[in-house]
């Protein structure tokens, strides 16, 4: 016999049906190790003809995947865990092992990692070797067979691959994979204290404390066991990526690029690698380093097998690229950039979003917004299909992220809408009638948000509240809480002078659904409840686009002195906006004093000294055209302004923000100099 | 001085000399106007020298009659400086000197401030040995160290404004255009003719039209063989014109292609160089300004003043400070100065040495390299110190010349000075309990939106470009202080008295307040460095308005 199909399981009553099902007619015989299921498992592998072989489980899985393989019949092992499907031509592939004098064969496993379609990793396992009394698993986690096909042969080029691929269903329940995370830290510590200095171990158990949420010390043993990892092991790259990944997860980004800097020389054809360096150098502000890395990561090829995550070498670099280019207003660059990431996925939310952003900043109407987006998206629009229905989705999300309340409403009537988010859209809309009537049939649940928006709107306009929102409230752990605020917003005063911080914490939520539903009443009722709600009411209004009348909050709260660094230099931007160099000089200045490192604030000043500078030299040139000197010096301090703004320091108003900004802008008179 | 018809121009520089001067010898080489009355009446010796195209031999005629210890030669179109007369006189002090570097002012506008400087010897000594040579060109330099290979040329601040410039500089393109038309007419009857073909490229050099100029020399190049005596010239042209056109691959590629035929032309080495600048390839830069430095200036090939020289040491610290090797980068900066005592490479030096923290150096290596003896060799310095914002430094140099016991009032002047710069110095965070011609002191919280005090306004000395810097200094105190609502304030008062200000000094005060913003934005950009590696900072940064000492 040619191929048996080789697992081993326990409690996988839900899964093996289908795994079996789907690779049942590719081999010759099925051979099962259970470890001690005490569901249904070994009745459903006994029906679909798999033999089952009794194991127990003694914490070492290649003991438990070696136990099979002594009654293997066949010629070749293929081995797959229960939540693997295969995919591909079981023909080719049998007819690939009937004339090979290759030793084993890659697999590419698919694995999903997130809820979107085009979230998950792509990575190459050997899956399918010769059945050889000298080929056996080792490793008591993590088990390998390469190992042993490399004593006998000391090339990889014995290895070849095949064109099927096993797509992993990674989502288990979190409580399974926190029981699972606990069950391998025990075999790896156990490992470990056995064979001290095994980097291999030592990377799994730093992954492992990753997945019970122990950061430091899986960066620590991670870090460890890429020291003594010699460069050209095969799971080297990955290690590299996952360390890297750890230190961004803890904000550590200059480890990360460090390290990443140093390693893209081992690996320089591993898109993934430029991805995150790319990543990260946007997170320091580092705009023109990150869009030269990101342009590298969609220029590379791999030419080995690397553990490749979707997109990363295509839509989501193209995206980073673009949401940069939009932060420096090349908005033409930055379309191109969106465009290119849609090719490569149609339905990338983040690149449609881009491409509203740009067409706000542009000053385009909602409606174009919508025009804009169906029309780039036509191909994919045209035929009824999966991909049709997964774009108008996104689409329909980002007309709803862009504040494009009609136009999503109107979407929505062709496709499964989202009734929360339709509602929130009638709020903004002021359509409360109907909103209230909307919220009365729906039979989900009502989110935290939602109720307080509705709260924060119908007081407002002093519409009576949906029966809905009255039960929602008693099922709520928060219920007095809520029954609270309703009061207070009722009377207008409320009841304890001195309320305590649970409750402040949760009416703050409020107050920001005030600011984002433009109810004044409510937010100044709010505002009362603590003297610090007037700084986080301001904040709020200014990210949210309602620069105006924050910056005259901030100001009073200047002149009381009351403002901190951070409401300073948001009311600097402001001036800075106003082209009030002066100003917002003065007021970067002071920040610095109080924070010398203060980064944002230092490049504000700058700017303000070369816009000074630059004005005066404008005045100049008209004034005495006949001093070329000036004319050199205004382009030196065009120069330094352009360069200079490119790093981010600025707030970056996005998609409904921006929108409420530039509306905001238009009612302001500009600065009299 | 010699002349021909001079007599719109001739009067107004004796004026500006003749109290200068012991005599005054102009040597007249025929003129019909007025020229030679103009000059009688200044007292002038007249001599009468008929015109044999030979420029050398006209001055050295009127050499023959000095009677004087120094020579100063100007032409018809250059006068003196007013505020270089005192300075002048005091040359005479210089017993061991031989000849004195003049700055020569090139002004482009009619009367204004901007101009191109050039140092040049202007005044020497009255050596029977020591005569012009050259027929167009005329140089002494060559002579006197023929004759005195030790001698001393010394740097000095004296000005000589040169007006003619512009209209030199008209005449020069309307020669220009008329080559032009000369060598189209050749070129009709001849299409193939490589040396017209390179002299029009090289007209078309001089118009900026980049493209014409290419071509004239791509298809002279094809058509002569490298034995030809302007074929070397050929490859570097080409490569200027590709350079000039940004089109710098290309441009290395000539300059290879030259270098293979003429391994030792400096200057196909040196240009190699900036285009490799441009790209960013220091390392290959740094190789070819070093071979054109092996190379020394050209002498079997056409060259220009610099290459091989003080530009390409010049160049090269250039790459040399961008690479981060410091102490390379002074030296060849130190180097460039030395062979052409412009003072850019000073500005360069003391600006990288405060830039890394090194600036307590400065003093040492001042004392080590250059002649600090006489009181205005010391202020010289002290203001490119005190423009580079090394005012440590100074306050430093002047606890060092103060232990020589100077005259009361100079002593006076630099304890000032050095109050001026621990003020000027001390940072934000630098509490001083009293600061003289400041606001009274203020409670910490408010220093930042003080009110600008009537007491310590602007003031402008009209007479004295220096009185700008001690504007600057002013705000720059307030600033340092942290008094950012007074120093907006008294920027906006200094540029309320700008339409009192004559053209030239208005001029002069827009470019020192662009450049005590630019400095503010300058050290921003440091402090942020300090906290990352970031490239666009760092080019902002070079790319500001950089010190070089456009007023003295």
């Amino acid at each position: 016999m040619l191929l048996g199909l080789h697992m081993i399981v326990k409690n996988e009553a839900e899964n093996i049906r289908t795994c079996l099902d789907s690779i049942k007619s590719l081999v010759d015989e099925i051979i099962v190790v259970d470890t001690g299921s005490d569901d249904n498992t070994v009745s459903i592998a006994e029906e679909a003809g798999a033999k089952v072989l009794h194991k127990k489980w003694d914490d070492h899985f290649s003991n438990a995947r070696n136990y099979s393989l002594s009654e293997a019949n066949t010629k070749w092992i293929l081995y797959m865990d229960a939540d693997e499907v295969f995919a591909g031509s079981f023909q080719k592939i049998r007819a690939d092992l009937e004339n090979t004098d290759k030793e084993a064969f890659f697999m590419d496993i698919e694995s999903v990692t997130g809820e979107k379609p085009y979230e998950k990793v792509v990575h190459p396992s050997i899956r399918i070797f010769r059945n050889n009394q000298d080929y056996c698993f080792t490793g008591v986690i993590h088990e390998d067979i390469l190992p042993s096909i490399l004593k006998k042969h000391t090339s990889m080029s014995v290895i070849g691959k095949t064109q099927g691929k096993l797509l992993h269903r990674g989502y288990s329940p979190a409580q399974a994979r926190v029981e699972k995370a606990y069950r391998n830290r025990r075999i790896l510590e156990k490992s470990l204290r056995e064979c001290p200095d095994d980097p291999y171990l030592q990377y799994h158990l730093g992954i492992t404390y990753e997945q019970l949420s122990l950061d430091n010390q899986a960066i620590e043993h991670v870090k460890q066991s890429l020291e003594r990892t010699d460069t050209n092991q095969s799971y080297r790259p990955t290690l590299v990526k996952d360390l890297a990944k750890l230190y961004m997860k803890g904000g550590q980004y200059d480890s990360a690029i460090d390290l990443l800097k140093r390693e893209i020389n081992n690996y320089q054809d591993y898109p993934d690698l430029h991805y995150y360096l790319g990543y990260g150098f946007r997170q320091k502000k580092e705009m023109d380093k990150a869009i030269r890395v990101l342009e590298k990561a969609t220029k590379t090829t791999p030419s080995r097998p690397y553990a490749m995550e979707t997109g990363k070498g295509t839509y989501l670099s193209w995206t980073l690229m673009g949401d940069i280019a939009l932060e420096w207003n090349a908005c033409n660059d930055a379309l191109q950039f969106y465009i290119k990431a849609l090719q490569h996925c149609p339905y990338h939310y983040e690149a449609l979003y881009g491409i509203a952003d740009l067409l706000i900043a542009s000053g385009r109407q909602c409606s174009d917004i919508k025009k804009e987006l169906t029309h780039i998206l036509t191909p994919s629009l045209r035929m009824e299909s999966p991909l049709r229905q997964l774009c108008l989705q996104e689409v329909a999300n980002v007309l709803f992220a862009t504040g494009c309340d009609k136009e999503f409403l109107d979407f929505c009537k062709d496709i499964d809408g989202n009734p929360e988010k339709e509602i929130f859209s009638l709020l903004h809309l002021n359509h409360l009638h109907e909103a209230s009537e909307r919220l009365d049939s729906l039979q989900k649940p009502v989110s935290a948000t939602l109720l307080q928006a509705i709260i924060v709107t119908f007081n407002e306009h002093s519409y009576p509240y949906p029966e809905k929102m009255y039960e929602e409230i008693k099922n709520n752990p928060d219920a007095h809480f809520y029954n609270e605020i309703i009061q207070m917003l009722l009377n207008g005063e409320q009841k304890n002078s001195n309320p305590p911080l649970s409750f402040l914490v949760f009416a703050k939520q409020f107050l920001h659904q005030s600011i984002l539903f433009q109810a004044p009443n409510v937010r100044n009722k709010l505002i009362s409840l603590h003297p610090v709600f007037q700084l986080f009411a301001a904040k709020t209004s200014y990210y949210e686009g309602y620069v105006k009348e924050a910056s005259e909050t901030f100001h009073s709260l200047l002149d009381e002195n009351k403002l901190d660094l951070e409401g300073t230099f948001l009311l600097g931007e402001y001036y800075f906006h106003q082209k009030d160099w002066e100003r917002a000089s003065i007021l970067f200045e002071k920040i610095v004093d109080a924070k010398e490192n203060y980064e944002s604030a230092r490049i504000g000043a700058s700017l303000c000294y070369n816009q000074q500078s630059k004005s005066l030299l404008i005045d100049s040139i008209k004034e005495l055209p006949d001093y070329p000197l000036f004319t050199a010096y205004l382009k030196k301090v065009e120069l330094a302004i352009q360069l200079s703004s490119k790093h981010g320091w600025q707030t970056n108003w996005r998609g409904r923000q921006r929108r409420v900004r530039l509306q905001n802008e238009q009612h302001i008179a500009v600065h009299d100099r | 001085m010699i002349v021909k018809d001079e007599e719109e121009l001739l009067g107004n520089c004796l004026m500006s000399i003749k109290d200068v001067v012991s005599e005054i010898i102009i040597v007249d080489t025929g003129s019909t106007d007025n020229t030679t009355s103009i000059a009688e009446s200044f007292g002038a010796s007249l001599i009468h020298h008929p015109w044999q195209n030979d420029f050398s031999a006209a001055r050295n005629a009127g050499l023959v009659h000095a009677t004087g210890d120094w020579i100063l030669f100007l032409d018809a179109d250059e006068e003196l400086n007013p505020d270089s007369v005192d300075e002048i006189k005091r040359l005479s002090e210089y017993k061991d000197a031989d000849g004195f570097f003049l700055k020569v002012y090139n002004h482009f506008g009619q009367k204004g401030k901007e101009a191109s400087i050039n140092p040049a010897i202007r005044m020497f000594k009255n050596r029977e040995e020591y005569r012009f040579s050259g027929a167009i060109h005329e140089q002494i330099a060559e002579d006197i160290q023929k004759n005195k290979p030790e001698a001393r040329f010394v740097m000095t601040d004296v000005i000589i404004d040169h007006y003619g410039y512009q209209e030199e500089i008209r005449a020069k393109k309307n020669k220009i255009e008329r080559n032009i038309t000369l060598l189209k007419k050749e070129l009709e009857k001849n299409p193939d003719n490589p040396f017209h073909l390179y002299n029009i490229g090289i007209e078309y050099m001089q118009l900026n039209d980049y493209d014409k100029a290419l071509q004239s020399f791509r298809m002279s190049r094809k058509r002569v063989g490298p034995k030809v005596n302007y074929a070397h010239l050929l490859y570097k042209c080409e490569s200027r014109a590709l350079g000039a056109l940004h089109r710098l691959e290309e441009a290395i590629t000539i300059c290879n292609e030259g270098i293979k035929l003429y391994p030792d032309y400096t200057d196909l080495h040196h240009y190699k160089g900036t285009y490799l600048i441009t790209l960013g390839d220091s390392a290959g830069a740094e190789k070819c300004f070093q071979r054109a430095i092996q190379l020394q200036p050209a002498t079997k090939y056409h060259t220009e003043s610099g290459i091989g020289s003080f530009a390409t040491y010049y160049l090269l610290a250039l790459v040399y400070e961008s690479q981060g090797k410091d102490d390379y980068a002074i030296d060849h900066y130190f180097k460039s100065f030395q062979l052409q005592h412009e003072k850019r490479p000073l500005y360069r030096i003391f600006q990288l040495l405060r830039n890394t923290d090194r600036e307590a150096e400065i003093p040492s290596l001042l004392n080590k390299r250059f002649n600090m003896h006489t009181e205005k060799q010391k202020e010289n310095l002290m203001n490119i110190l005190l423009r580079s914002h090394c005012y440590q430094s100074v306050s430093m140099l002047i606890d060092e010349w103060l232990q020589e016991t100077p005259s009361l009032p100079l002593q006076e002047k630099w304890k000032r000075i050095k109050d001026d710069c621990l003020l000027l110095h001390s940072d934000r965070f630098g509490k001083r309990k009293e600061i003289k011609g400041l606001p009274p002191y203020m409670n910490e919280t408010e220093r930042w939106q003080a009110d600008l005090p009537e007491s310590i306004h602007p003031i402008v000395d009209r007479d004295s470009l220096t009185s700008i810097l001690k504007i600057e200094h002013k705000g720059r105190i307030l600033y340092n202080q942290g008094f950012y609502a007074a120093f907006q304030q008294y920027l906006s008062k200094w540029k309320d008295m700008h339409p009192q200000m004559d053209k030239d000094y208005k001029a002069h005060s827009i470019i020192q307040l662009v450049q005590t913003l630019s400095y503010n934005a300058e050290k921003h950009f440091d402090n942020v460095l300090k906290e990352g590696d970031f490239d666009l900072i760092r080019s902002a940064k070079t790319t500001l308005p950089f010190e070089e000492g456009w007023i003295e």
